[in-house]
């Protein structure tokens, strides 16, 4: 799957919001052919929508824990896409849902404020505006006794 | 490229933060002399030999210092945490790190700073904290800790180190 393919099967506004970031595709899209492989793959995921279905949130944390970046160790469009796929759903979470899934919390703040995201959602109005997630204020997590 | 950093591969504790974060910023030229006694760092004819000061210094040319208040506990961490060998004291540190990391992807503000480097490298200089991170009670410290040494740069001076460190073992083989 190419990197245009792939981003055809998102809806707008993710869709404008990821050519607008990656200048219609010329740049963030994976350094190497392996890594334009999984961006590519990580957008088509996105697109089909069970990644980031609220249901799925827990999930979608578990696959987060260990990761900085969706599909490589740097900031790709595949980013991009699951950053606007789960704008939506994030904005519209209370406080308490935002501390209960702290991997998907923590990295939806890390990408909206990326500097190349924050000035292209900034460009497309307030769709996507940054939303507050009171990271200071958090409850001390829990820690499972050894 | 005016600082150079100058510093053997031998050293022990391991200075892995200044190397991490000269090759991250490409603001100081590592050298490996065996000879060195000690790290230092030289630049606009300063020279450092303090491994903070080091960081602190590589962070200011390369863009990575902030202001933030937050930013000198984490030194202070890093410092103890370089030579903790108490099981309680580097697990209590280790539990205040993976609670930080936990919404945050890094330690300070939205980028990678110089408190991220002089925490992982005191990290990665304990063998001790190490073996316990890798115990997998610490899943939100190990990404943030696997990313910061996966990157390109921190690859390449890693395998920088292996070479000297086999170099010197070459040659003492040689003189014995």
């Amino acid at each position: 799957m190419s990197f245009q393919s792939a981003v055809s099967k998102l809806n707008s506004p993710v869709k404008d919001l990821v050519l607008a970031v990656t200048r219609d595709g010329t740049e963030l899209i994976g350094e190497f052919d392996k890594d334009q492989a999984e961006v590519a793959s990580w957008i088509e995921k996105t697109s089909q929508g069970d990644l980031v279905a609220e249901g799925n949130l827990k999930d979608l944390n578990t696959l987060l824990v260990p990761r900085t970046y969706i599909a490589t160790n740097y900031l790709t469009a595949a980013d991009v896409a699951l950053y606007g796929a789960l704008h939506p759903i994030v904005s519209r979470l209370s406080p308490t849902e935002h501390y209960t899934h702290p991997s998907v919390t923590r990295y939806f703040d890390h990408i909206q404020y990326s500097s190349p995201v924050r000035t292209s959602a900034d460009s497309l109005g307030s769709i996507f505006s940054p939303v507050v997630l009171n990271i200071e204020n958090a409850p001390r997590p829990e820690r499972k006794v050894e | 490229m005016a600082s150079t950093l100058t510093l053997s591969s031998k050293q022990s504790p391991f200075p892995y933060a200044a190397v991490a974060i000269a090759a991250y910023t490409g603001k100081a030229a590592i050298v490996f002399d065996e000879t060195a006694t000690g790290l230092s760092l030289q630049f606009n004819g300063s020279t450092v030999t303090e491994e903070e000061a080091v960081v602190q210094e590589v962070a200011k040319e390369g863009g990575l210092s902030d202001d933030s208040a937050k930013t000198p506990a984490f030194f202070a961490l890093a410092k103890s945490l370089r030579t903790a060998t108490a099981f309680p004291d580097i697990v209590a540190s280790l539990d205040s790190l993976d609670d930080h990391l936990s919404l945050r992807t890094f330690l300070v503000g939205h980028e990678i700073t110089g408190a991220d480097w002089i925490v992982w490298g005191s990290l990665k200089g304990n063998i001790k904290a190490v073996g316990l991170l890798k115990n997998n009670q610490h899943p939100h410290l190990l990404r943030w800790y696997s990313h910061l040494e996966s990157l390109k740069t921190t690859q390449t001076v890693l395998a920088e180190l292996t070479s000297a460190k086999a170099t010197k073992a070459r040659s003492n083989k040689t003189a014995a």
